[in-house]
């Protein structure tokens, strides 16, 4: 009850307040399509042609209406030799991964072009990690491995390969490299550039250690009508990310740091924020975060209060 | 999650004093498993991931069938194509290659095949 009383008097003592952070450390991943992200639009389908009769026909479709195209060329070809395990080894997946992505998009008088690729350059998994997901793949096998394919347990096998992926997507340490350019035309023959952009991300996510390590490096420029300052724009992140969860204890910390240097502005931005959790009782968290507001200002603000739970749901870092 | 199935046949001379082992490999970096038995026997003689199997002399072989079943899982999302190769040591043709695709990321696709041999 004292516990209790005392988070009472901490809640009613400190006002709670949050700024807006325009830059998470989620943010500071690659875009899947980069091509898209430049002509700043979601397309609402994407054709995925997976040989070149099918390319063919899907670039005369995004080409004469406004669509989306994403191909991975290595995969045009089947690969009958290149495994799973092969390809869980494989380091410098360039070509595998390669992925290029296209788009369109039509105004009154302007037909928008948007090209991009994605690739990884470097891709290891730690030893733990890689013996984990071919567990999880020797599992699946012995799920497929049965004679009469009705009999296959399709849940358990939806399950596992939810999870071979979600294992697959944890890798250890990762290079990115996007670019995309993006040309405007008006006549259908000439192609004008006016956007183009180019990403590298690396990310070191250890195995079972609460931090993550983030570089994200970007360049982008304009020109002519979408050249809004004159300036090209160039911007150099980097973040580290740390989640750690004790549930015997009911403790959790989460903390993220991320600073941006903005070449074109010649000017420096950053942003911490952190949040513990304690479970004083079933129902009753405390919690604890402090911040600082992504902005030239530094506005350095700290809370220290009790959340009365009336779920069962913890603070959580706005990502 | 749809599977997709198909159902082959294929003839296979094996040399008569030699012993044939069997291989099959999964590509597309894709995951598969196989169920490995002789025509009319109740016996599995092999499971799982195939590698250097042991069938027998090509003289046992003569006249006999196997039965194989793989099921191939679409866990690539780069591509829905799925490939898997036969190899058989020993054997002519030594490798039989099907390759097909299934409709969506996920899928499965089974090959159902009989190897006769002559």
């Amino acid at each position: 009850m004292k516990k209790i009383l005392l988070a009472i008097i901490i809640t009613t003592a400190i006002s709670i307040c949050y700024g807006q952070v325009p830059l998470k450390i989620n943010d500071m991943n690659m875009p899947t399509s980069p091509a898209f992200v430049l002509l700043e639009k979601s397309p609402s389908s994407i054709e995925k042609p997976s040989n070149p009769k099918a390319f063919a026909v899907s670039l005369i479709n995004v080409w004469q209406n406004n669509g989306a195209l994403e191909f991975a060329p290595y995969w045009f070809k089947n690969r009958p030799a290149y495994t799973f395990d092969d390809n869980l080894k494989k380091k410098a997946p360039i070509f595998q991964t390669f992925g290029i992505s296209a788009a369109t998009a039509k105004t009154d008088s302007i037909r928008n072009l948007s090209v991009g690729f994605r690739t990884q350059l470097l891709r290891l998994y730690s030893d733990i990690m890689k013996n984990t997901i071919l567990s999880l793949k020797n599992k699946i096998v012995d799920l497929l491995s049965v004679e009469d394919p009705e009999d296959i347990d399709l849940n358990e096998i939806k399950k596992a390969k939810d999870s071979l992926h979600n294992l697959q997507s944890k890798v250890t340490f990762n290079t990115e490299l996007a670019a995309a350019y993006m040309g405007e035309s008006s006549t259908s023959k000439d192609l004008a550039s006016t956007k183009a952009g180019v990403w590298l991300n690396i990310r070191w996510t250890p195995y079972k250690f609460p931090l993550d390590f983030v570089l994200l490096a970007r360049y982008s420029w304009a020109t002519g009508a979408n050249s809004k300052s004159g300036k090209d724009s160039a911007f150099f992140d980097y973040g580290i990310n740390l989640s750690y969860q004790d549930k015997e204890k009911n403790f959790d910390v989460q903390l993220e740091y991320v600073n941006r240097r903005d070449y074109s502005a010649q000017s420096n931005y950053d942003h911490f924020a952190l949040v513990a959790n304690y479970q004083i009782i079933p129902g009753i968290v405390a919690v604890a975060s402090i911040g600082k507001e992504f902005k030239a200002v530094n506005n350095v603000f700290a809370l220290l209060g009790v959340k009365f739970g009336i779920s069962k749901e913890l603070a959580q870092l706005n990502r | 999650m749809a599977i997709k199935k198909s159902v082959k046949n294929v003839t296979l001379k094996a040399a008569p004093d030699e012993q044939v082992f069997l291989t099959i490999t999964i590509g597309n970096a894709q995951i598969g498993g196989s169920v490995v038995k002789f025509k009319g026997s109740s016996t599995i003689i092999g499971k799982g991931e195939i590698k250097n199997l042991k069938l027998g002399s090509g003289m046992d072989l003569s006249g006999r069938a196997l039965k194989v079943v793989t099921n191939i899982l679409d866990v690539n999302e780069q591509t829905n194509g799925i490939v898997v190769t036969y190899f058989f040591h020993a054997c002519t043709p030594q490798v039989t290659v099907f390759h097909d695709t299934v409709d969506n990321d996920g899928d499965i696709f089974s090959y159902q095949i009989d190897f006769n041999f002559k």
